[in-house]
């Protein structure tokens, strides 16, 4: 199975009813892992996370070989705010979706996911809706608030899951 | 309504009442069983996520897994029970959520990170020591 852009809309909505129940204490990164894992079992999709240590290395899951549930696991334990940067490419606001993040990047090691609900233009701004796990984990928290209004949005854009890495 | 009835809804009303009001005595009682436990200081309450912030007046001579017995045993009877999240940082000003707006400023040299020295899970039983400091965040 491949990540067809139409697996790619399916993520969308599946990711945005998932943030919004999901109801036990999380990281914030955790929560967007945990949307892509879960999807990902479900359809029966593979998933390839990179990660730099001593050079970049890969984490991957096979639908047909592995257990959804461990890799889930240990992506939470290996990944997170700024693996989610260098496993993401950048969408103009006006073209993101539910499952994108608005990332923050705090310094070298540490950062901040947001997984996108809904964008919404109104008039000249984009207004979102956003849930987030944090650290200390929270249960996701729902946010609401003009894009141009977060501070320190990573890359001044946000930034989609690089679906195309997945399936190579 | 008869005098059963009456009686009836009485009975509801003040067991409510009691019931309420014995949660609110636990937790209170909760608190200060968790300042006991490990010599804490409670600087801030996170009701949501059944959180204290804490910081450590002096060092324990309790080894980790006695001191999550003993904050287990301060959360029996409360809402908080089995769902408890004890997270300790060296000062009071450090203690708060990576992306709040007061704490932000303190990411400068990873100082925030630093200064969360562990985090007591009571759903898992566990402590992680410097969870902030895992390079994963």
């Amino acid at each position: 199975m491949v990540w067809t852009s139409e697996k790619q809309v399916k993520y969308q909505q599946f990711a945005k009813h998932y943030i919004s129940t999901y109801s036990t204490k999380i990281d914030c990164a955790d929560l967007g892992i945990a949307a892509l894992v879960d999807f990902s079992k479900k359809e029966k999709l593979p998933i390839r996370f990179k990660y730099y240590s001593s050079g970049w290395k890969w984490i991957n899951y096979s639908p047909s070989s592995d257990n959804a549930d461990d890799f889930k696991t240990n992506a939470m334990r290996m990944l997170g705010a700024l693996n989610i940067i260098d496993n993401t490419k950048k969408v103009p606001i006006g073209a993101s979706r539910g499952g994108d993040f608005i990332m923050s990047r705090w310094n070298n090691s540490l950062g901040h996911t947001r997984v996108i609900h809904t964008v919404t233009p109104v008039k000249d701004k984009y207004k979102v809706v956003w849930y987030q796990g944090n650290l200390p984990a929270v249960i996701p928290e729902k946010r609401e608030e003009f894009f141009s209004n977060i501070q320190g949005v990573f890359d001044k854009q946000p930034r989609r899951w690089n679906f195309e890495q997945f399936s190579e | 309504m008869n005098s059963f009835q009456n009686k009836s809804n009485v009975i509801v009303i003040l067991f409510a009442l009691f019931s309420f009001s014995c949660k609110s005595n636990d937790l209170s009682a909760a608190s200060s069983c968790v300042e006991n436990v490990a010599a804490f200081e409670i600087v801030r309450v996170d009701d949501k996520n059944h959180r204290y912030f804490v910081i450590q007046e002096s060092e324990t001579s309790l080894s980790d897994k006695e001191v999550i017995k003993k904050l287990s045993a301060c959360f029996i009877k409360t809402d908080w029970s089995n769902d408890w999240s004890i997270s300790l940082f060296s000062e009071k000003e450090f203690a708060g959520y990576i992306d709040e707006p007061t704490i932000i400023p303190l990411h400068s040299g990873n100082q925030w990170a630093k200064a969360y020295l562990a985090e007591y899970n009571g759903s898992e039983s566990s402590v992680v020591k410097y969870p902030a400091l895992s390079n994963t965040h």
